[in-house]
């Protein structure tokens, strides 16, 4: 059984996915466990932990402050009116999740899902205001957001998305003072406040292996696809991301499917999200 | 008869940019290929199939396909490898890559001048370049962008300006086989209503866009002197 | 080609420092001019006259330990630990065949230790390895390689990846300790487990076992760590920094080895307890399959 598998995954997996099941148990539409905790790290600003199956996914979040961006329009600038321009997202795929990343050089994989990321939580509509240092605004408070990966078991893009949502939803800010026109001190006596983001975002990948279209792929199945289709809801049922992907052409019939798929799990996330983020 | 200037350059809503294209341009290369959409404009350069680079990426049953994404101004970044993956996706979807077994097939892209709808131009780019180079595909290639705004409108072939300012953008590819989607992305928030809106308007425009590759080649081999194509605008 | 791999900011950002230092300065300023003790604004260290209150636990006893193996599905072995705050994640990956072709008798030992860029309060990290973390690394190799048998793995290289998600005190204690859970986790065969621990030792005489990072940063605090293999009772790492007297090192050595002593017992009996539970697992699994 095991020899057939290492020698013919792909025969090996069809024969399941004749009968709707794979390997683990799951249905072609099932996801696995997820959980979600924050506020693990103390050294972090805001921080939290999701793990997906056996995926697991550490996020961090750093606050510093720093001057107001320019607002010199003769600059070449190639952002989007609706991006903000706060919050840096990195993820790191290291050595430490799997076996085929180095620790020098990012992959391929970690670049693209980097500035996928970054475009997706750039449009979240967050208030100006909530980024200011000081009572008018004269600094500004920049997130810088590092994920790291733990265990790299397949569909990675869903549980970073989740895990920054979680951490960014625990973040707590101090109050900032300003001195001396260039000093920045942070009060720690008076109390913090959270960010208002008031979006929640329901991340859900499917793989597509011939014709069948899995939900939640773990790491072999990822292996084996043909194509892969992304999709990220926000709680007003609208697309944030879609990426379809691969060597494989993809009907409208099928992306309606998945996309119905997502909006089923839209209540499951939000409340996870919530009750992780309960005030402690 | 009123003319409504609603875009920048007086375009209608689904009026794609005139579109001008080059082939053979490089010498070295086994096919290049030069796609411009109005200012946007891309230089594309396909190796293959050739030697694999590393033991470790050549594929037995196929070829490995690579895709290089050069931006016009400064150095390469990790937002150009997403725009790789997307290049990369839609070109292998429509190359043989098990006629060419423990190959590599490389295509470069080099933007020249980036003005809005650059992914869309760089997969016709590529297109065009595969062509040139003699490699065989299960179809033909074609792309647009489309942005939507806050308003509600939906503009086909946006430039810089209006990318900047839309709300989303959603980048579409398809195939001259059959209607399905080859590849497709979405940046910024839209309902699913005004995707599959899209969806139909830029199948329409694809359709185009192949025809016109279809005339480019036509004329290059059959039309005597020149390589060049004139722009064909309007739908 | 110059490539810029990860996302960074093109305005430069600081992190701000505690107002109440700043308050503390601007009042002895105000209060008398000759008062130049306090005046350290960048660091959170604590100056010779500040007193180190350790809340609930004594001079002498240990942090809450948590250890668990077998957390990382992808490796072949993992563990993570926890002392206090300090958390610590670490993947084995080996023996495995090296990609260079070097006739080794015996296997090649690499470790890399990683902080996450949110760890540390008290300095910036970056995401490339810094000399702090390559020196870590180095001193792990050294304190663990003598307890593993690498003659019985020639031509294989066992690579050893730390990751330190938050740092509150006391990181090599738990990296070596985390280490030698993961090694014994994958199945490599060694000598003996290695244990560690270390204790920080102030100019007024006081010995802190397990020191948290406040405690470690002490200026005038020097700190002794230990390593050995307690069931072949020998040692295979001392490390001494800062100044101290031949008395106070001896000291401090005895308590280290107390400690390492008390720290292999712990790490026993978890081995143990996830071995049965694994049985028992594996028992479960044959009985839902009859």
């Amino acid at each position: 059984m095991e020899a057939f598998q290492k020698i013919h995954p792909l025969e090996f997996y069809r024969k399941f996915l004749v009968r709707s099941v794979r390997p683990d148990g799951r249905s072609l539409d099932d996801i696995r466990k997820t959980t979600i905790s924050t506020g693990s790290i103390t050294t972090a600003d805001g921080s939290s932990f999701v793990k997906m199956g056996n995926t697991s996914v550490v996020c961090g979040v750093r606050a510093e402050v720093g001057e107001k961006p320019s607002t010199d329009k003769s600059k070449i600038s190639s952002y989007n009116v609706h991006e903000n321009k706060n919050i840096f997202i990195n993820i790191e795929l290291g050595p430490i999740c799997s076996n085929t990343f180095s620790s020098t050089k990012p992959s391929d994989i970690a670049m693209s899902l980097c500035s996928r990321l970054n475009s997706l939580i750039n449009r979240l509509e967050i208030p100006e205001t909530d980024y200011y240092f000081d009572e008018e605004g004269k600094a500004l408070w920049y997130l810088y957001v590092d994920v790291y990966c733990l265990d790299y078991d397949g569909n990675i893009y869903d549980a970073a998305v989740l895990s920054i949502i979680s951490a960014l939803k625990n973040v707590k800010l101090p109050k900032g003072v300003i001195e001396n026109n260039d000093e920045y001190y942070k009060d720690l006596e008076s109390p913090q406040r959270k960010l208002k983001i008031q979006h929640y975002l329901i991340p859900l990948s499917f793989s597509v292996i011939d014709d069948y279209i899995l939900a939640d792929p773990s790491l072999d199945e990822e292996k084996l696809s043909s194509g892969t289709i992304n999709i990220t809801y926000n709680e007003l049922n609208e697309i944030c991301l879609l990426l379809s992907t691969g060597t494989s052409l993809i009907s409208e019939t099928n992306l309606k499917d998945c996309m119905k798929k997502a909006k089923e799990r839209s209540s499951f996330i939000i409340d996870l999200i919530n009750n992780s983020n309960v005030d402690k | 008869m009123t003319t409504q200037l609603k875009r920048y350059d007086g375009r209608n809503e689904n009026k794609l940019r005139a579109i001008e294209s080059e082939q053979a341009l490089l010498n070295k290369a086994d096919g290049s290929a030069k796609f411009s959409q109005d200012k946007s404009t891309v230089l594309a350069a396909v190796y293959g199939p050739i030697e694999v680079n590393g033991a470790r990426k050549e594929k037995i049953l196929k070829s490995y396909v690579e895709v290089t994404f050069t931006p016009a101004l400064g150095n390469s970044s990790y937002i150009d490898k997403e725009k790789e993956l997307l290049v990369k996706n839609a070109v292998e979807s429509m190359i043989l890559t098990t006629l060419y077994p423990r190959t590599q097939i490389s295509v470069i892209i080099q933007i020249f001048s980036d003005d809005g709808s650059i992914v869309s131009c760089a997969i016709n780019a590529a297109c065009l370049a595969l062509l040139d180079a003699g490699i065989e595909m299960n179809g033909l290639l074609g792309s647009v962008t489309l942005c939507f705004n806050n308003d509600g409108s939906i503009y086909l072939d946006p430039d810089i300006e209006e990318e900047n300012e839309s709300k989303s953008l959603a980048i579409y590819s398809f195939s001259s086989i059959n209607k399905n989607i080859v590849m497709s992305k979405t940046i910024g928030s839209l309902t699913e209503d005004q995707y599959f809106n899209g969806l139909k308007l830029a199948s329409q425009a694809c359709d185009f866009i192949i025809s016109y590759i279809k005339l480019a080649v036509k004329n290059r081999i059959m039309g005597a002197n020149s390589s060049n194509s004139s722009g064909v605008d309007n739908k | 080609m110059k490539i810029d791999y990860r996302c960074s900011n093109p305005i430069k950002t600081t992190k701000p420092i505690d107002y109440s230092v700043y308050k503390n300065k601007k009042l002895s300023i105000n209060g008398n001019g000759n008062n130049n003790i306090n005046t350290s604004i960048n660091t959170t260290v604590n100056s010779n006259n500040i007193k180190i209150q350790r809340i609930n636990r004594s001079d002498e006893q240990l942090r809450q330990i948590f250890m668990k193996i077998g957390v990382v599905s992808q490796g072949s072995g993992s563990s993570y630990v926890e002392m206090g705050k300090t958390k610590v994640l670490c993947t084995i990956h080996g023996p495995r065949a090296t990609q260079k072709t070097e006739l080794f008798e015996t296997a090649k030992l690499n470790c890399e230790l990683k902080y996450t860029t949110f760890s540390s309060t008290t300095e910036k990290i970056e995401y490339v390895e810094n000399s702090k973390e390559k020196d870590l690394s180095l001193l792990i190799t050294q304190s663990i390689i003598g307890s593993i048998r690498l003659e019985k793995y020639p031509k294989t290289a066992i690579d050893i990846y730390i990751l330190v998600l938050n740092d509150d005190g006391n990181v090599l204690v738990a990296s070596i300790t985390a280490a030698t859970m993961a090694l014994a986790d994958a199945g490599v065969e060694m000598f003996d487990m290695v244990s560690s621990c270390s204790v920080s030792s102030t100019k007024d005489n006081r010995t802190l076992i397990d020191p948290t990072t406040s405690e470690e940063t002490i200026p005038t605090s020097s700190t002794i760590l230990v390593a050995k293999m307690p069931s072949l009772n020998e040692i295979t790492q001392i490390i001494q920094t800062g100044e101290l007297q031949y008395t106070n090192v001896l000291e401090c050595v005895d308590l280290c080895i107390d400690g390492c002593d008390k720290i292999y017992s712990i790490m026993k009996q978890n081995l143990i307890d996830s071995l049965l539970q694994k049985q028992k697992e594996k028992e479960q699994q044959q009985q839902q399959q009859q």
